[in-house]
């Protein structure tokens, strides 16, 4: 299996990753190698066996629902590169022409 | 004897009887890191002030005839993908530089309860993504046993900086092999644990279904010591488990007579450096000389990664062979059970080779005894590195 530059152009648009047409090409040749490699697996029958989340039987977790301590407001938002005190500003992603 | 030539365990031992000062141990290794990380780049920061006055208080308390942790005095280096309140949390990258998180990951409180010394954070492959530390933003760690090679990775700068003897533990987190296959190609002893066994709270997640936390020291008992501290159910991980943590370190006594090891033939196959075989089926000799018998199987064993510690910039160019560097060790997390690396061998060029074992789900306590017991009756695992002094 191999990958088109238009696959990966929209891959690359889909992380908010800017390539130029070299490193698109490059990223090509190489995502082709790893998807190829991975392809593999179609090769096996898989008929018989049943789906699987995870292989280790953890179920629903649940814990009683208690307030307790956590961070304050300030200690949440000390790393933030924008707040206005309450909550974490950022870039608006819907909606406006340009960001989505 | 120095600090940096004593185990974990006899450095926890040294303190609590008083023949060693937490400040003195921890000077010490910090120490050997202002000598020797300008050459290998194994950390990205150093809390020297911190490391200080968090051994100075344990010194204190120790003095007033207060009761110390299990760990008390032990310096910890911890890679960068575990929060550090207060400290830098970047995972090689610089997305996230002057990032100083508010809480400790779950593992960092447990080894600050058990009174552990955070010495500082170590370099990784940028998110932990990659397996050589080439893809840190902060560049490459080096190999203590050959400059010109990669320690593996992701969590090489741990590694390194236990192969150095900058720090006797370090903490790592496996996702795919980033704590047993950098253990391996640095000649250490790295265990990667069940998925669950230990808390990832405030681990920047990779692959949150595969992540494990885990400690690498020397020695397979001083990773027994870590894990008792680590391990355990944390109720703000909801997929941390509930099971008891048994204590590892009584645990490793007990003989290995009549335990059945796999050999996977698959493991022969093409690709498989001759000098990692013969490292390997030595190892197998080792274990039905402590009497297991080989087979199958209680736990599996083979090699870590099918070559030695390459040269830095040897896979940089194909992302394939980059990804195959973890082809032995990613079973172990899509399993999701346990797997631990140990030194089992050198090339006639002087690199370590790893051999691994991996073992049903909560079966630390046989994968450390296994390991140990191979300790106890070679001595892989005390070689330094010559090019580090």
């Amino acid at each position: 299996m191999t990958l088109a530059p238009k696959d990966v152009a929209k891959v690359a648009m889909l992380a908010r990753l800017a390539l130029s047409d070299d490193e698109l090409g490059r990223m090509t040749t190489e995502l082709s190698k790893i998807v190829g490699f991975v392809s593999q697996l179609e090769e096996l029958d898989t008929t018989s066996v049943a789906p699987l989340a995870h292989p280790l039987d953890t179920q629903n977790v649940f814990r009683d629902d208690v307030p307790r301590p956590s961070l304050t407001t300030a200690e949440a938002l000390q790393a933030a590169p924008r707040h206005d005190g309450e909550c974490f500003l950022v870039p608006a992603v819907l909606g406006e022409s340009g960001a989505a | 004897m120095q600090p940096a030539e004593l185990s974990a365990v006899e450095l926890v031992a040294a303190v609590r009887q008083g023949d060693l000062s937490a400040s003195q141990c921890t000077a010490a290794f910090l120490d050997r890191i202002a000598r020797l990380d300008d050459t290998l780049n194994a950390f990205l920061h150093v809390d020297r002030e911190g490391a200080l006055a968090a051994a100075a208080a344990i010194d204190a308390r120790r003095k007033a005839g207060q009761p110390l942790g299990r760990l008390a005095g032990l310096p910890v280096a911890v890679k960068d993908a575990l929060c550090t309140r207060d400290l830098p949390t970047t995972c090689a990258s610089k997305m996230l530089a002057g990032f100083r998180p508010p809480y400790d990951a779950d593992t960092v409180s447990r080894l600050r309860a058990a009174d552990a010394v955070i010495v500082g954070k170590t370099n990784m492959d940028e998110f932990a993504m990659g397996g050589s530390n080439e893809n840190s933003a902060f560049g490459p760690v080096k190999n203590p046993w050959d400059l010109s090679r990669a320690p593996g990775g992701s969590s090489g700068g741990s590694a390194a900086c236990v192969a150095a003897d900058m720090a006797p533990v370090a903490i790592g987190s496996d996702t795919g092999g980033s704590i047993r296959q950098p253990a391996g190609l640095c000649g250490i002893t790295g265990l990667k644990p069940t998925y669950g066994r230990v808390s990832r709270r405030g681990l920047v997640a990779f692959a949150s279904s595969l992540d494990q936390i885990g400690p690498m020291a020397r020695s397979a008992a001083d990773c027994a010591l870590v894990l008792e501290a680590i391990a355990g159910h944390d109720p703000l991980d909801s997929t941390s488990l509930a099971a008891e943590v048994p204590r590892y370190t009584e645990l490793l006594e007990q003989p290995l007579t009549g335990l059945r090891i796999g050999r996977v033939r698959d493991h022969y196959a093409e690709g498989l450096d001759p000098e990692v075989r013969k490292g390997v089926d030595e190892a197998f000799a080792v274990f039905e000389a402590a009497g297991a018998t080989v087979h199958d199987v209680e736990l599996i064993g083979g090699p870590v990664s099918a070559t030695p510690a390459f040269k830095l910039g040897e896979k940089t160019g194909d992302p394939l062979a980059m990804y195959l560097v973890d082809l032995y060790t990613v079973a172990t997390n899509l399993a999701g059970v346990g797997g631990i690396s140990f030194p089992c061998g050198f090339t006639k060029g002087g690199l370590p080779v790893g051999f691994q074992l991996q073992a049903p789900a909560l079966a630390e306590p046989l994968l450390l005894r296994a390991a140990d017991r191979f300790q106890r009756l070679t001595d892989w695992h005390l070689r330094r590195p010559k090019q580090i002094a």
